[in-house]
């Protein structure tokens, strides 16, 4: 098999027949049995949808493949012929790196500058390949370095650098009842002015780790299931993956309106504390957060303006993730009414 | 070293114009007017006196001379230096923003 000709944006077979619909799509890689996902995943994969994309996920390692599963078994996938928005292969580029000393290679349909990683953690690799397409293809959405959940009419944005803590506040979030949208990615539909769900793969890094593990297992008894392994010595130290609440994946496709946007600031020194800011500050972080803001030009300045407007804003500094969830919940209960939103300066 | 004057940074003759006017995009939030030019692509923050100088630039081209006499007509006394010096960092500001430039 040539692996461009699975890279093709169109499944094959017949190009020209009805795309799917890609709302409501009830088929989960779960109601495949083993083998059948086995050999489609390593054949010519598998067209799945994650959020608003539909992406075509071909894995040549096994070990990959049942960590990929893990994470992505209850995600809906077309048996359909269907117009691709990405896709990803992870290889070893030759015999020697497929059995050898093997070695995932991640090929996406954008410039691939990734560097290929030990078979044992090509998990990383095909995140990164996730990652690395929708942070350079997507121009069709307002995209900010952000965690970003929902709940009740209200959509909170999160926007930090790495290392903040956000993606741990915003899994955290989400396993006390908000629905995950993303840990890194939030979306906004320019012309609808609502947050995009992109549930996916939350990942961990180092403290992190532990720390999440007991946050699940307060809720879930078989908390480990929710779990990669981990996987020491990639360039950030340890990852681990989080697969996202059953109820996120459910509600893949339920948009919010933003009206919540909140600094977070991880000091283990400090005391929690909520600080008011200025929407000025406020909207240069959004912009600063935004990987696509200089593309998409006047329409994302307008949108980044109209959710500040009609958001309420503020920092959190705190310790510990038990902290930093009361003290995102404290401010929102003093807002919550979403109909307010925007009356208040900060 | 001496520190030279702001006035004497700029060239007083020269006429300056706002480049886009027409086409720039604004918001404004507490005490601070957020601009985006189309043109380079760029998001500033101004104050309310930086947005007040744009304003009598947007009016019309303007020497940095006008802008004192402008201004001492609004406040209805006679600019003191350091106020004048705000002025021209203000244009010279607008001029590498790119906003503005010499007729």
């Amino acid at each position: 098999m040539n692996l461009s000709e699975t890279n093709s944006f169109i499944k094959k077979e017949n190009q020209f027949m009805p795309v799917a619909s890609r709302f409501h799509n009830e088929n989960k890689l779960v109601k495949l049995n083993d083998s059948e996902l086995d050999k489609r995943l390593s054949g010519d994969g598998i067209a799945m949808e994650v959020g608003p994309f539909s992406v075509n996920v071909l894995i040549k390692f096994k070990n990959v493949r049942e960590d990929f599963l893990k994470i992505y078994r209850d995600f809906p996938f077309y048996d359909e012929p269907i117009v691709l928005d990405h896709s990803i292969s992870v290889f070893g580029r030759n015999l020697f790196r497929q059995y050898l000393r093997p070695q995932a290679f991640v090929e996406t349909e954008m410039n691939n500058d990734t560097i290929p990683l030990p078979a044992k953690i090509g998990m990383v690799s095909l995140e990164m390949g996730f990652n690395w397409q929708v942070a350079m293809g997507c121009k069709q959405y307002l995209m900010f370095h952000a965690g970003v959940v929902a709940r009740d009419g209200i959509g909170l944005i999160m926007p930090a650098m790495s290392g903040s803590g956000k993606s741990t506040l915003a899994a955290g979030l989400s396993f006390r009842g908000w629905q995950l949208h993303s840990d890194e990615f939030g979306l906004l539909d320019l012309d609808a002015g609502e947050l995009i769900p992109y549930p996916r793969a939350v990942s961990l890094k180092n403290q992190s780790i532990p720390v999440m593990k007991e946050w699940v297992s307060r809720e879930h008894d078989n908390y480990e299931d929710y779990f990669t392994p981990a996987y020491p010595g990639t360039p950030k130290g340890t990852i681990c993956y989080l697969r996202p609440p059953d109820q996120s994946i459910e509600e893949m496709h339920k948009r919010t309106k933003p009206n919540f946007v909140i600094l977070p600031i991880f000091d283990p020194n400090s005391e929690p504390k909520i600080r008011p800011i200025t929407k000025t500050m406020a909207f240069f972080r959004l912009v600063a957060s935004s990987a696509n803001y200089g593309d998409i030009g006047e329409r994302a300045f307008s949108s980044i303006a109209k959710i500040i407007e009609e958001s309420f804003v503020c920092e959190i500094i705190y310790p510990s993730l038990d902290t930093a969830v009361e003290l995102v919940e404290a401010f929102i209960a003093e807002h919550s009414d979403p109909k307010k939103a925007g009356q208040d300066d900060g | 070293m001496a520190i030279m004057p702001s006035e004497e940074l700029i060239n007083k003759s020269a006429v300056y114009h706002v480049v886009n006017t027409a086409d720039f995009l604004w918001t404004s939030f507490e005490d601070s007017n957020i601009l985006y030019d189309p043109a380079s692509g760029h998001t500033q923050v101004l104050n309310d006196f930086a947005r007040e100088i744009l304003d009598l630039l947007e009016d019309g081209p303007k020497t940095v001379s006008h802008l004192f006499s402008e201004f001492e007509e609004i406040i209805e006394k006679e600019l003191d230096p350091d106020l004048k010096n705000k002025i021209v960092e203000t244009v010279i500001n607008f001029d590498n923003m790119g906003i503005i430039e010499p007729v």
